[in-house]
Order: C-alpha cells, then structure tokens, then sequence
C-alpha cells in the first residue's frame, strides 16, 4: 500500500520529469533548414568545384621589376588549336581573358583528354595599354595546375631603350634599308621565350608599311636558322611560334617584330624535368614556389610550381645544350616554407630535382577550411583554387597557395590578422580572417560588397589551429561563378 | 495495409469511450498484452499491474516508412530516397495518479534511423560545358539517436491493462529522449566534400537539429487481460 506522502513524492517527481522534458521541445518547430545564426538556408551539399582537371594560372611579371602588374588592364590572347577548348571560371568557352589585377586562371574543358599523344598546345601573347609581351608557345603532357608566368615589358621604357645598342646576329632590312627608322628598336627580348627552340633576341615596331627581309647570317656554325615572328597591333595576320619565323615579310604599320635564332646544338627534353617537394616526415601543406633552372650556356629558365605535399610538377618545353646538358636547379622559399639548397643535375631530361620545405620557425600550423555559397542556396562550394595570403595591411609580397576542396594548411604567425584573396576571372576578392579567437567576433560582423561571413570560428588542438569560415559570396560574384 | 491501421485506429478509439465505463473500484493484479499504434511504430507490450496504481510494461513498436522524391540545386536534379525507421524495446513504469489518468517513465532501446539519400539525376550545365551527372556524384545523410538508449516520459489516460476489466485502452503523450540526433554523411564524386571529414559538414547540419532531442510519442493501446489473480 503506497501511502499519501509517497504518492504526493511520486506525482511530484512525474510532473518535475515531464516539465523538465518538455520544455526540450521549445525549439521543435523551428525551421532546421534555416542557419541558426543568421537565417539563411542552410548549406546541404558540398560540391567540389573542381572538374576542371586542367588550369593554366597565369601570372603577368612586369620584366623589369618582376613585379605582378596590377592595376593594368591586360588581355591574354591564347591562340591554336587547343585555344577553342578553353573556359573562364565560369565555364564559358573563349579565347582571350581579361585581368587588371596580373592573374587569371584559364581553365581546359574537362571532356578535353590530355596525355602525352595528346598535348595541349597553345600559343600565348599578353598586351595592354601599357605593356607587351612576347608570343609563347605552351605545351602540356599531363592534367594539373600549369603555372605560367607571362613576362611583359613596360612600352614606356621601351622608349627609352632606342637610345641604346644592339646587336643581332643576322641583318634586318626593310623597305631595303639596314636599321630603318621605319623599324624602330625597341628592346631586347632575350629573356623573353618562345616555348619552342628558337630564342628571341630583339622587339621592333614598324612605323610605316613595308618589306622586311632577313639575310647574311654572320655565324652558321652558332645558329641554325633565323628570322622573326610578327603580332599586328590592328588585328591583322600574325607569325607566331611554333611556327617556323619567317626572313621575308610584307608588313602594315603597327606591328610588333620579334627577331629570333635557333642556336645549333640544343635538344629538347622530351620527358621533361620533374620537381619533387616534401615536407619532413611527410608533413602536409601546400605552397606555390618560384624556380630557376641555369643551363650550362647561361640560359636560365624560371617560373612557378603549385605543390601539394608531397608534391612532384614537371617541368615541359626544356631545351638544352646538348653537348653540356648539366643543369642548376633552385626552388626558391616563400613566407611560409624555406627551401632545400639547390641541385646540380648531369641531365633535366627524365630527371627528378627533390626538394624538402620546412616551415619558417616562427609560425603556427593552420588549417584553414573556407566554403563558400551564393545567397539562397543549399550547395556550397569547396573551390580547388589557388589564394594568396599576406598579413592585413601590409606591403608584403603575396603569398600563393593552394585551396583543395576548400582545405587548405598553412604556416602563420599566431595571433596576426591575414587578408586573403582568391581570383575569379582575374579579378581579386578579399577578405579578412583573424587567427587569434578572440577576434573572431568582430570579424564575423564584417563583410563587403563582395562577400560577407556566414561563419566563423577558430579552434586549437595540439598540433594545429582550425579556422573555419563560410563566405557567401554577394549575387554579383556568384553570377560569374555559376 | 492503409486502410487496415485506419480502420484499427477507429476500433482503438471506439472501444475506449466503453471500457472507462466499465471500470470498477476492486482491484486485482494482471497480466495482459496490448497492441498498440504510435507515432513510434506498431507494436505490442507485455503489461503487468502489479498495483492499482502501478503497472510495468515491456514492449516493442516499429515502423518503416519509405518515399522518394526530387528536387533541383544550381541547375542539377537530383533524385532522392528517403528511408524511415522508428520503433523501440522499451520497459515502462506506469503510476496512475488518478483511476485513468497516469504517468510513465522508462527507457526503450531507440530504433531512430532516416536516411536520406541520392544522386545527380542531370548533367551539370556549367557555362558552355556540360559536367556528365555520373560526376556528381551520390549523397547520403543518416540520422540516428544519439543516445540509443533513451528514456522516456509520458502523460496517458485511460488504463495500460483493464483494472478490472478484460479490456483496456489507453491514449498516451510522451516523449523518447535520444540526444541531439547524430548525423553521418557519405558522398562521392563532385559532392564529395560533403562528407570529407575535414570539412565538419557533419557537426555543422548537427548543430542545426541539435533541438530534435526527443522523439515525440502519441499512442493508443488496446489491451487485454490474460490472467487476473
């Protein structure tokens, strides 16, 4: 028999139960597909946006200073029979891109197979208001991230540069006459390459219309053959390599003429040179390096490698002495990594250069794991691009890396605040992202025109600091995306 | 299969308003079975009313449900499955506050399980190429309790076994609770992200139902009296 106090005890303890249950079901009807934080809809799907397996990353150098030339409107013009296969970001077919800020990623239609029996092959010539490059043969045995620097010289200081010397190893008539005045000197532009095995030597505009003829080459034991390619400013025909350069040409004014020599003596690596990075005791990460390969002739070859470690890139269109085919190769370290000392290789064909990278020892390990969206959607977006970091506010050279799927690990200082931005159809987006945790509250209330933060959080484990961040990207940026 | 829980439902219902009729004050102690409908699933327990206020129950409830449907994300259709289990073991104390009013407390080893999943039914139009929708991928999204263990409370009225009657019925309110549900995500392909561990999909869409602590429980049940002694 249960007494009254027991029954009071046990309805008591029933009616405690259910009101402490209940109360659970406050947020039951709550919309779970809205963010709890900000109410907009929540981020279901995650798409990889990258089945672009091909990129070409191409960066524009001003020759001189080496600098990224920004604030410059520049059109790179992909011509060949590849050039109809290319896309922007947004997946549109075209065959030039524009860029003010000295980068665009030109990405290869995936339905494209690239292997060896079928290379890319393109040829690439920069121009703007101000600058010129030289047309460059590209060519590409495999799918990845092609890094291409685009040399370009200022026109400005070509002006001045007429005033100087120069020499070629053959003669340039036109209209019949040696250093015509209606072919102007403008530079020299044998740092410039051709992609192929002939080096160009000078840049010549013409003044008026006229004949051009190359003759009398003084030295056929040094060089093999000779002539010149030609870009029109007006649109007209243009030579451009891996065509063969021509020594008799009927030109209009206005057209860029690059004169060139195939010296006798070079071979071409047909298995090209490969760069291997890694990371001590295989360590992740991921960095974008400067290399420089010195051939026994003194020609240097440079560019860039975007690496995930560990981390092997080769290195095509290498041409070398044959009769000396040693070669220096150095990877140069950037604000994150130092790199390994440089290697001396008998050969760079079929050669592997391996590099270790050890991160500079005043940095923390961050992982940064950044989605972005558009505004009313349910799939977000881990973009496999390449960003670039520096600390806010500063003057410091950019520091490129890459973003796998949205992932990407990196060496920072602790506690500093990083501006970061990514590139869609050359054009840079920033934003600001802290690394100390405290911060995260004032930065979360931040955005721009462009973007603005969905979330963000930073959180520490022994080994390393995860920085979460979701920016939904403003309808203008998504529009270029989608 | 419909129409039958329809029409058992009705009979649930219609025999409840005869046996609070019936009941009588004399109490005996029982041992009986229901069967039962709840928005846990379609089941049965074992009841023994061991007290005229109090009486144990071991049951079982389960239900699978299942349906498809589609739907369009940045211009690609997908095809999705849904695939709905709930059901519980559960052993319950009844204490009748009043002749047909009781509470109930226990705890049922939680069958909580919905899967949702699917893949890319169209290609993926992305500016002037197409992306085929083998690429895409699949998606799958499974919930299930995190508590699997999961202790219940409810409310009810009428009587879990007859109090002096063969037959009993009653309607219940309660509640399971199994945690914040946990979710674990699989995907392949161009979705893949979505379940890479290093994106913390998982934690995040966790975050957004971490209300869903308990699983609501509305029940009718009919019993019977075996034995009284």
């Amino acid at each position: 028999m249960i007494s009254k106090m027991q029954f009071r005890n046990i309805a008591l303890a029933g009616v405690l139960l259910m009101g402490t249950m209940f109360p659970g079901c406050k947020n039951m009807f709550n919309d779970p597909m809205a963010d709890k934080e900000t109410g907009e809809p929540v981020t279901l799907l995650l798409m990889d946006r990258n089945f672009i397996k091909t990129k070409i990353a191409v960066q524009l150098q001003d020759m001189v200073t080496l600098q990224a030339i920004e604030n410059e409107q520049v059109i790179i013009q992909f011509s060949g029979n590849d050039a109809a296969n290319l896309i922007n970001f947004g997946g549109f077919k075209n065959t030039s891109f524009n860029t003010q800020d000295g980068f665009v990623e030109v990405g290869l239609d995936p339905n494209i197979i690239v292997n060896s029996q079928n290379p890319i092959e393109l040829t690439v010539i920069a121009g703007s208001q101000s600058y010129i490059s030289a047309p460059q043969f590209i060519s590409y045995t495999s799918e990845g991230i092609k890094d291409l620097v685009i040399k370009m010289y200022r026109k400005t200081e070509l002006k001045s540069a007429t005033l100087g010397a120069y020499t070629e190893p053959f003669d340039i008539a036109y209209n019949g006459q040696l250093k015509s005045p209606n072919l102007p000197y403008q530079a020299d532009f044998s740092s410039f390459t051709t992609g192929t095995a002939y080096e160009y030597i000078n840049l010549y505009t013409t003044t008026a219309s006229g004949l051009l003829v190359c003759s009398n080459l003084k030295d056929n034991v040094l060089y093999s053959d000779y002539g010149v390619y030609t870009v029109s400013q007006s649109g007209g025909t243009n030579l451009m390599p891996p065509a063969l350069p021509t020594k008799n040409i009927g030109l209009q004014t206005g057209v860029y003429v690059y004169s060139t020599v195939l010296k006798s003596g070079m071979a071409k690596c047909e298995n090209g040179l490969t760069l291997h990075v890694e990371r001590a005791n295989g360590a992740t990460g991921t960095g974008v390096f400067d290399y420089q390969i010195t051939f026994s002739d003194g020609k240097i070859k440079s560019g860039k490698i975007s690496c995930t470690f560990p981390s092997d890139n080769t290195i095509e269109q290498l041409y070398y002495p044959a009769s000396n085919p040693v070669v220096k190769v150095e990877l140069l370290g950037d604000a994150q990594y130092d790199i390994s000392a440089a290697v001396n290789l008998n050969s760079p064909c079929g050669a592997k250069a391996s590099f270790v990278a050890t991160p500079k020892s005043n940095l923390k390990t961050y992982k940064l794991i950044t989605r972005y969206s558009c505004p009313e959607s349910a799939v977000g977006m881990g973009l496999s691009i390449i960003g670039e970091f520096r600390k806010k506010d500063s003057t410091d050279k950019w520091t490129s890396f890459k973003f796998i799927e949205g992932i990407s690990e990196l060496q920072l200082v602790a506690n500093a605040d990083y501006d970061f931005r990514v590139n869609i159809d050359g054009e840079y987006y920033n934003y600001t992202v802290p690394t100390n945790p405290d911060k995260v509250k004032s930065y979360l209330e931040s955005s721009s025109v462009d973007f603005k933060f969905r979330n963000l959080s930073i959180i520490s484990s022994e080994t390393m600091v995860t920085i979460t961040t979701d920016v939904q990207f403003s309808q203008a940026v998504c529009d270029l995306i989608q | 299969m419909k129409k039958f829980k329809i029409v058992f439902l009705i009979l649930l219902i219609t025999v409840s308003g005869s046996i609070s009729l019936q009941a009588q004050d004399e109490f005996s102690k029982g041992l009986g079975l229901a069967a039962k409908s709840s928005t846990n699933g379609f089941g049965g327990d074992a009841v023994f009313n061991f007290h005229k206020r109090m009486s144990l129950r071991l049951g079982y409830e389960k239900i699978a449900l299942a349906t498809s449907f589609n739907f369009e994300e940045e211009s690609v259709e997908y095809d999705a499955n849904v695939n709905y289990e709930t059901g519980s073991i559960s052993l319950l104390f009844d204490y009748y506050l009043a002749r047909h009013l009781f509470l109930t407390a226990g705890a049922g080893w939680n069958m909580f399980d919905a899967i949702v999943d699917g893949e890319a039914a169209s290609a993926l139009q992305y500016g002037d190429i197409q992306i085929p929708r083998e690429d895409i991928g699949t998606f799958g999204f499974e919930l299930t309790p995190s508590s699997q263990i999961s202790p219940y409370a409810g409310i009810g009225f009428g009587r879990t076994l007859g109090l002096k009657n063969k037959v009993g019925f009653a309607f219940e309110l309660g509640g399971f609770y199994q945690g914040p549900p946990e979710i674990t995500l699989n995907s392949t392909g161009l979705l893949s992200p979505t379940s890479n561990p290093d994106q913390q999909h998982a934690e995040r869409l966790e975050e957004q139902i971490s209300q869903y602590n308990i699983y609501p429980v509305l029940k009718f049940s009919l019993s019977y009296k075996i034995v009284g002694f």
